[in-house]
């Protein structure tokens, strides 16, 4: 199930000292769990679902950030954007494991990672590109935001409120990806800002989306 | 004559009405059947809510339609398992819906393109 993918050391070590970060989130799984027990075993079906659901959201972005960060050049611009991107990753991989476990706890299964993923509606959108550094700095914005859009879909549609409440502490991490990475593009560009908008939604998404 | 004449004419009268009536009831039948199949091949609806396809299992006739409702805010797709025969959706987006025809008998296992972990099963008689 866990994904063979090369971290660099320092994003080891980052990950090593966001171990005792780990552990806690992990505590929050299983107290969400001990919480979820007290729903129907309908709630927890359809909750198992859309869990299911975001781990295949995670899957997918830690797949993209593997192919980014390959694809990223060796020049200042492409090593700033591969540091964000295996940050990014990190997080993604630790929101994975969160995902497993929880699904995992309430019995069911987790959905298996796929060898790769379809982004060519992101491509044939002008969302990003994997043909030049900031093109894919612009694809990973595109993922990020419309992962914040699914999770706030996700999230109101779970019916166990400890699993709402624990997808709550997910949802600003990914929008924080989506800022993090309008700031790299903030610090070349001062007229993009990082928060373009007051609320990130199906209708302000166009204004998150940086095209290509 | 002039009685013989009526009695002919009411006679022809109520010959014209009774084929009439015939001819009525025989065209009325095929319609009634065209109908009735109309009715038993209705298309299908399975909502996309939650990030689930409801109901994720229904049985239908060959060249029966299904159609998929998005009521999720993010887009989905109806794109079917490898071996499998119908015409993939591609993007539906929130909100929005799509029909899809199934033409060839059998399973008809699909998911979503962009969360595979949502299944469904047409099974087509």
């Amino acid at each position: 199930m866990k994904n063979n993918i090369n971290v660099p050391d320092n994003s080891r070590r980052t990950a090593l000292k966001a171990g005792l970060a780990a552990s806690a989130l992990a505590a929050l799984s299983l107290t969400t769990l001990n919480s979820a027990n007290a729903s129907t075993k309908s709630d927890t079906k359809h909750d198992m679902a859309i869990l299911n659901a975001a781990l295949d959201l995670e899957n997918q972005a830690i797949w993209a950030y593997g192919v980014a960060a390959g694809k990223l050049s060796n020049s200042k611009v492409g090593n700033v954007i591969k540091s964000l991107a295996l940050r990014n990753q990190v997080d993604h991989i630790k929101h994975r494991d969160i995902f497993i476990s929880t699904i995992q706890s309430l019995g069911g299964t987790p959905t298996n990672t796929r060898e790769a993923y379809d982004l060519s509606a992101y491509i044939k959108a002008g969302e990003g590109n994997l043909d030049s550094d900031a093109n894919i700095a612009k694809l990973a914005l595109a993922l990020e935001v419309d992962a914040v859009l699914a999770y706030a879909s996700a999230v109101s549609k779970l019916r166990s409120p400890a699993l709402v409440a624990a997808g709550l502490t997910i949802l600003p991490d990914e929008s924080a990806h989506a800022a993090a990475i309008r700031a790299v593009f903030g610090t070349l560009d001062s007229t993009i800002h990082a928060v373009p908008a007051a609320q990130l939604s199906k209708e302000t998404r166009s204004q998150w989306i940086l095209s290509v | 004559m002039m009685r013989t004449m009526k009695t002919s004419i009411m006679l022809l009268t109520w010959a014209y009405l009774g084929l009439a009536t015939i001819s009525m009831t025989v065209s009325a039948a095929p319609n009634e059947i065209s109908r009735e199949r109309q009715a038993t091949r209705k298309p299908i609806t399975v909502t996309i809510d939650a990030f689930q396809f409801q109901p994720d299992k229904i049985v239908i006739k060959r060249g029966q339609s299904v159609i998929f409702i998005n009521t999720d805010e993010v887009p989905h797709t109806v794109t079917p398992d490898k071996n499998v025969h119908f015409i993939p959706s591609g993007i539906i987006k929130g909100g929005e819906q799509h029909e899809v025809s199934f033409e060839s008998v059998g399973v008809q296992d699909y998911s979503c393109d962009f969360h595979p972990s949502m299944h469904g099963r047409v099974i087509v008689k």
